[in-house]
């Protein structure tokens, strides 16, 4: 007899290993094995019962309750979702929340802080993408239509010196994908997720000291050092520059097999290139995780 | 007083993306209580329920003119806000994975003993919602999406797959095995002694015929 596995049982037992060889491999195990046959009957027959729980659940109503869809019905009624959205930013949006201020506090909850993400930035132009963000990196100058190029990436910003659009597309990059010059099947599915940018509210002015704010929803935890700081991102892409002599044209705070890594395309003498780096990126140098030719 | 807006939930969209004022909010009113139970019973939090059903609708609100119809509009916004309410859990890196039977460690079992070997024996459907809820709520934040969608909402495995951007195998992991933790926490199914899973906080994904390259637990 050996050891149930019982992670591998409920993939089997869920047709989560159908057309693997573990298929085949664990039904020989439930066929010969006494253990593993006695566990395979026992999770069958509980998973009945665990369906039926979770109809009762699935056919309980969970009405939104009055008083947030009442916080609703005025959120929707300002001007945050006024019409076409995508015309111009406004000042201010993604800055809203639902306002709390009538929400009777629960005995004992302490309220959590909204959570937001605010970018001084003391350097140069802002030149704010429709959808993404544009940091105002003025030496580390861009191309703009490259930002375009991207899957999933938001609007591109106007064509500009200066700027380096950033966003945080919620893409995890694969090294094989990327040597083929495409993001990930998987990863490209997500197009909305993009747009879980708030808009920034404001556009500096050359040599302005402005306060961009905005949320990067899905820039991975592991990166916050670099999405809440310009100066570090800054340090960033110098470190990348000196491993990489030529121009960064976007940045992505995205993953790369599955760990938090920045994504960026630069220009270079010899072509285009993908660069990944890690968390750690301006650190100690750019923390190189992967490169590889973009066209 | 009029009536229910007659127009199709596409019909809608196209008209918001078109400029009219109010047809986002009649879209958003007219399947708020659903989206609002999947973001409910996904984050298992009232406040964070709201918020990340806020951001999803900010991001829908502005996503709404590149809409090209591929999936229903219901599809498209249970896509967002789950995806919204995961990035908030994700972001919060406070799950902790119970482990499936067989798997309890001294300190997991002290935990959750009564609630995990004993039946709930609940006297009604609302006391087994409750209690189910509860479990759900137990359960890794990815497999509790997983499931929110595919059990309690009825999506497919495949859409699924697509709203969540992993291969289908992925969620039919996740189902499996938040069904089978689900089974022990119920007390449907009896707790097996053999080693703990390490430090309670990981299982692996699995990713048959070319994986998921989910690593959004590391």
């Amino acid at each position: 007899m050996t050891t149930v596995d019982h992670d591998l049982l409920a993939d089997y037992v869920g047709g989560a290993l159908e057309g693997t060889p573990d298929e085949a491999r664990v039904a020989e195990l439930i066929a010969a094995d006494p253990a593993w046959q006695a566990a395979a009957d026992e999770l069958r027959g509980a998973l009945a019962l665990v369906s039926a729980d979770l109809a009762v659940l699935s056919a309980t109503p969970e009405p939104m309750p009055a008083d947030v869809a009442a916080r609703f019905d005025a959120l929707l009624a300002s001007s945050e979702f006024a019409p076409v959205p995508a015309a111009a930013p406004r000042a201010g949006v993604g800055e809203r929340t639902l306002d709390r201020s009538d929400r009777p506090s629960r005995p004992g909850a302490a309220r959590r802080p909204r959570r937001r993400w605010v970018m001084p930035t003391a350097v140069a132009a802002g030149v704010l993408a429709l959808a993404g963000i544009v940091l105002p990196l003025g030496p580390l100058g861009m191309s703009a239509q490259e930002a375009g190029t991207m899957a999933d990436a938001p609007a591109a910003a106007p064509a500009a010196a200066g700027p380096v659009p950033a966003y945080a597309s919620g893409s995890d990059y694969l090294r094989e994908s990327m040597r083929e010059g495409m993001r990930a099947a998987a990863s490209a599915k997500s197009s909305p997720d993009a747009e879980l940018f708030s808009t920034p509210t404001d556009s500096a002015s050359p040599g302005d000291v402005a306060a961009l704010s905005y949320d990067l929803h899905r820039a991975p935890a592991g990166l916050a050092r670099l999405t809440a700081s310009p100066d570090a991102l800054a340090r960033c892409l110098d470190a990348v520059r000196t491993a990489v002599p030529g121009t960064v044209t976007s940045v992505d705070f995205a993953r790369f097999e599955g760990r938090p890594a920045v994504v960026m395309m630069v220009d270079t003498a010899s072509g285009r290139l993908w660069f990944v780096a890690g968390p750690g990126c301006g650190v100690n140098g750019p923390d190189e995780l992967f490169r590889a030719p973009r066209d | 007083m009029t009536g229910p807006d007659p127009r199709t939930d596409e019909e809608l969209l196209a008209a918001h993306a078109a400029g009219e004022p109010d047809a986002f909010g009649v879209l958003f009113r007219r399947h708020r209580d659903r989206l609002w139970a999947v973001a409910l019973r996904t984050t298992n939090d009232r406040e964070d329920a709201a918020d990340a059903l806020q951001e999803a609708m900010l991001s829908a609100h502005r996503a709404a003119a590149r809409f090209r119809g591929e999936a229903a509009v219901t599809t498209w916004l249970h896509r967002i806000v789950v995806n919204a309410c995961v990035d908030r859990l994700r972001r919060r890196q406070a799950h902790f994975t119970l482990p499936l039977p067989g798997q309890a460690g001294a300190e997991e079992e002290d935990r959750h003993g009564p609630a995990r070997n004993e039946p709930a024996a609940p006297s009604t459907d609302h006391d087994t919602a409750m209690v189910v809820r509860a479990a759900l709520a137990e359960l890794p934040y990815d497999q509790r999406a997983a499931l929110v969608l595919v059990d309690l909402q009825g999506y497919s495995v495949a859409e699924v797959a697509e709203m969540m951007g992993v291969a289908e195998g992925t969620i039919k992991s996740r189902c499996s095995r938040g069904r089978a933790r689900l089974a022990v926490m119920l007390g449907h199914l009896r707790n097996l002694s053999a080693p703990p899973d390490v430090g309670g906080t990981r299982t692996q994904d699995l990713a048959p015929r070319g994986g998921s390259h989910d690593h959004s637990r590391s």
